[in-house]
């Protein structure tokens, strides 16, 4: 067992992620409706990426910065809904 | 299951629809505990849920235009779009919020409630409770610095482009506030 204090600040606040992601994944698994409704988003970015001229979808921007925040269309709160793009 | 490295360089690979979104469907499991830790330190635990889908479908939509060269790079546009939803959403909501800011009541409540202090072993316990008095006594700028860096593990190039500060000022901020956290842990009682 080590002694309480010999940790590295890194360290401890490291295995503090480590181990909140370990729990989410044991106890909070995504179920099989929020699963189905993921899918279907995947089918449909595959759908629309294999259309010819395909664009860029607004949420891909996402890696530019704050500033140009795109205004995604995403799914609204009913996301059992498709996605208005 | 294999690495995420593994899962991007397989979904690039692939150009039948159906084996994309299978792939597609391990990409999302892969990252789904990630968003989960980034939305539920940042937003009221009753929003948690609702936000946390939302980015997963914004990711599943974009999917097949993110950079799936290394996982480092895939994390931090995951990250893009787990931000600009967290903003959309409260913008769709009209409220304001400070969703990106860690506060407090939002990061310990999650932390408690995310069951993370079941099935551990006492020195894994007392681990627990030494991170989590270290986050209480720092300050709002270096907790948030340091839960991103460390507990998120997001490198300090993405930092610094989401905090529109240069590299080096980052990591020197980064490392004034492990100084201040190591003399914390010193002053805490063993």
């Amino acid at each position: 067992m080590p002694p309480r204090n010999d940790k590295s600040p890194e360290e401890l606040l490291q295995r503090l992620g480590q181990k909140l992601r370990q729990s989410v994944e044991q106890t909070r698994p995504l179920g099989p409706e929020r699963m189905a409704r993921i899918r279907e988003a995947l089918r449909q970015g595959v759908e629309q990426s294999q259309q010819p001229g395909a664009s860029q979808s607004p949420t891909q921007k996402a890696e530019g910065p704050k500033e140009q925040k795109p205004k995604t269309q995403g799914p609204s709160k009913d996301k059992g809904q498709s996605h208005g793009h | 299951m294999d690495s995420l490295e593994q899962q991007l360089g397989r979904y690039a690979a692939m150009t039948y629809p159906e084996n994309r979104v299978r792939v597609g469907e391990s990409i999302i499991v892969s990252i789904y505990s990630r968003m989960e830790v980034y939305v539920g330190s940042r937003c009221p635990a009753s929003d948690v849920d609702d936000v946390v889908q939302e980015i997963l479908i914004n990711i599943a939509m974009a999917l097949p235009g993110a950079p799936m060269v290394e996982t480092e790079r895939f994390i931090r546009w995951c990250h893009g779009i787990a931000r600009n939803t967290v903003a959309d959403y409260y913008e769709k909501k009209g409220r304001k919020t400070t969703p990106l800011l860690l506060t407090e009541e939002q990061w310990e409540h999650w932390i408690e409630a995310s069951g993370v202090s079941e099935g551990l072993a006492r020195w894994e316990q007392d681990e627990l409770s030494l991170a989590m008095e270290l986050l209480k006594r720092l300050s709002d700028k270096c907790r948030v610095l340091l839960w991103s860096r460390f507990v998120e593990e997001k490198p300090i190039g993405e930092l610094a482009d989401s905090m529109a500060q240069s590299y080096d000022a980052v990591r020197v901020a980064i490392q004034r506030c492990l100084d201040r956290a190591r003399v914390i842990l010193e002053d805490l009682p063993a």
